[in-house]
């Protein structure tokens, strides 16, 4: 939450995403808010099913329809993107916010060639053909870090990951977006493969002021690359915070959680690994009787039943949804 | 380990496919030993032949030279009949317990089948033997008529690692297995796997991607690239003082938690893994390598002894 909202690259407020079936709700997301500020990395991370990757394809209109229930409010700058008309979004999209997903194959034509791939964003948005898309094809290939024309012939199937992946960005980039979003975008590439990528983020994200949302479910890539972190759990933000803050001392016993079952490679047998017991919770869109990480957290008590603890903001600045004292968190993490 | 014989032995093994007029050498010269009760990690990219290794090992690739023993028999090269009698003692667990898994079967006939195919249990007791191995990892016995799709990923690797432990085997293959796991539950399989061989003595060859898992739950790691065992290391060793430059590189690329804050701007390894069909000439990690000299495009290095281990590199010459 930012005071100056009218400064905010992205603004998601108070967003609800639910699908529903015949005989059944699943309330995917439940009153997230966040925003970006211009040149901001915001990572959301999260495990299977928490809402992370519906708030992405939220934002863009990518959800499933019309299962998928979508209120609140999605701002881009000045421009409401919620319930806009599916042609207006289309002249947004890819234009003035991409998005990027974790498996490049299947984000890309195989029957089209790279400059095809990449030629149609540029005709369809900036009405750029022939010789100035070409330079401007070769132009963002060359920052992407694959320089040279005979790519440009190339098809998706006679490219490795890795490659397949910096065309991808380089079809995200090529109009210049004030924000990017990124699905995963590493998960499935080899790590000297996504060291080299986040390398690739980093320094474009500094050359362009681009604000970038981060999706991953790796508490690694996220203190490499993110200056914030968002937290999230059966469909809600748990907690947001700085990067290395919320690393370090987490106030949330989900965040805690999440940090203490995950190996250590810098540390001595891989650290000690506390398993999170049982499964995160089926989201009926009922409202809860308790904090939806009650049944798993090993430092639940009575107050954490009865109602949903808000999420609030600590004195310095942060949020997170729990009811036990901040020092006592602090003290024992 | 002096003197304990080994449980697993790989020598000179290789699996070469033909595609399109040449050989794409998937496997090429790999030797190791596996101790009763230990945990051999086998890591590296995709690609560098980890997977075709394991899946030669049970017989599910073909071998193209050498050969690996079980307690000093020969393990390949043999009938498929003579397999049936080792798959007993070697079992293999894959990354998607959902494709292996039969969604007709319940897992009570899941966990039931081999029991009786290998004549662990008789029409009987198999019930009873059922509900023991779902209590040791962890699964309530009352879920035994249901069917895998009404089980979340971690509760059917728990199932697919019941299944394999029902044969009494003495070696699993462990093919990333919690690659495709939440953290949360991830760590739940691996401490199952870490209490099954304190119980059992098991024997894990540990196929993954994932460093952090490795240094977690390993005793030794092999570090593969383009076919080849480039580092053999004592776990700890690996960490804390990796020899080879590939090892260094991959261990360098992995983010940390812990550099959060940091300004972690460290330079990333160029190019890419070569194509196993086209693999460079002399150290096959030449091209990529920042301490590449003279001689590594020319020469094919050996392993060569380090501290608690062996490396594939000339500077350990």
């Amino acid at each position: 939450m930012s005071q100056n909202a009218a400064k905010d690259a992205l603004q998601v407020r108070d967003l609800s995403v639910s699908f529903v079936n015949r005989d059944r709700t699943v309330r995917a997301v439940e009153g997230v808010s966040f925003a970006l500020l211009p040149g901001e990395v915001v990572g959301l991370v999260g495990e299977s099913g928490c809402g992370k990757s519906v708030t992405s394809l939220s934002i863009l209109g990518l959800h499933e329809k019309p299962a998928g229930r979508v209120s609140g409010s999605i701002r881009l700058g000045e421009q409401e993107l919620l319930g806009l008309p599916n042609a207006e979004l289309r002249r947004v999209r890819g234009n003035r916010i991409s998005m990027i997903f974790q498996d490049p194959l299947t984000s890309l034509n195989p029957y089209l060639r790279v400059e095809e791939q990449l030629g149609e964003v540029l005709e369809l948005h900036l009405k750029m053909t022939g010789q100035p898309a070409r330079a401007r094809m070769l132009e963002i290939l060359k920052q992407v870090g694959i320089p040279g024309e005979e790519r440009l012939r190339a098809y998706p199937h006679q490219l490795s990951g890795g490659m397949r992946q910096r065309i991808c960005i380089a079809m995200a980039l090529l109009c210049n977006p004030e924000v990017l979003i990124a699905d995963e975008p590493t998960t499935m590439l080899d790590v000297t493969i996504q060291s080299q990528i986040l390398d690739l983020l980093r320094g474009l994200r500094r050359a362009r002021g681009m604000s970038i949302l981060f999706i991953t479910h790796d508490l690694g890539v996220v203190a490499e690359l993110c200056d914030r972190v968002i937290v999230m759990y059966a469909g809600r933000i748990v907690e947001q915070g700085p990067t290395a803050e919320l690393l370090r001392r987490p106030l949330h016993p989900y965040t805690e959680a999440l940090l203490k079952s995950t190996p250590r490679v810098e540390v001595k047998g891989g650290g000690e690994l506390h398993p999170i017991a049982g499964l995160p919770p089926r989201l009926s869109g009922e409202k809860l009787t308790e904090c939806a990480f009650a049944p798993r957290c090993t430092r639940v008590r009575e107050g954490c039943r009865g109602a949903e603890p808000a999420l609030e903001t600590t004195p310095d600045g942060r949020l997170r949804r729990c009811v036990i004292p901040i020092a006592e968190m602090l003290e024992r993490s | 380990m002096t003197k304990v014989k080994p449980l697993l032995t790989v020598e000179d093994l290789r699996v070469h496919f033909n595609v399109g007029g040449g050989a794409l050498k998937a496997v090429d010269g790999v030797d190791f030993e596996l101790f009763p009760g230990e945990t051999l990690a086998l890591v590296g990219e995709s690609g560098c032949g980890k997977s075709t290794l394991a899946k030669a090992l049970v017989g599910l690739n073909p071998i193209t030279s050498g050969r690996a023993l079980l307690h000093g028999e020969l393990l390949t090269g043999i009938s498929r009949k003579a397999m049936r009698r080792y798959r007993s003692q070697l079992q293999l667990i894959f990354q998607d317990p959902y494709a292996s898994l039969n969604p007709r079967f319940t897992i009570a006939e899941t966990i039931g089948e081999p029991l009786l195919l290998h004549g662990k249990a008789t029409r009987q007791n198999v019930d009873a033997k059922v509900c023991e191995l779902l209590g040791q990892v962890g699964l309530d016995t009352e879920l035994r008529l249901r069917y895998p799709h009404e089980f979340s990923g971690g509760q059917r690797q728990r199932i697919s690692i019941a299944r394999a432990l029902a044969v009494e085997p003495q070696l699993l293959l462990c093919d990333e297995v919690t690659s495709a796991l939440d953290v949360s539950i991830q760590a739940q399989i691996l401490d199952l796997l870490r209490s099954v061989q304190q119980k059992r003595g098991l024997a894990y060859l540990f196929i993954t991607h994932d460093l952090g898992v490795v240094r977690y739950i390993a005793h030794r790691v092999a570090v593969m690239y383009v076919g080849q065992i480039v580092e053999l290391r004592d776990t700890e060793s690996l960490f804390e003082s990796p020899a080879h430059p590939y090892t260094k590189a991959l261990l360098s690329s992995i983010p940390r938690v812990a550099s959060a804050g940091g300004a972690s701007e460290r330079k990333p390894l160029s190019g890419e893994v070569p194509s196993p069909a086209r693999p460079p000439s002399g150290c096959r990690f030449h091209p990529r390598c920042p301490q590449a000299f003279e001689r590594c495009p020319k020469d094919a290095p050996n392993l060569y002894a380090v501290p608690h281990g062996q490396s594939r590199c000339f500077l350990d010459e």
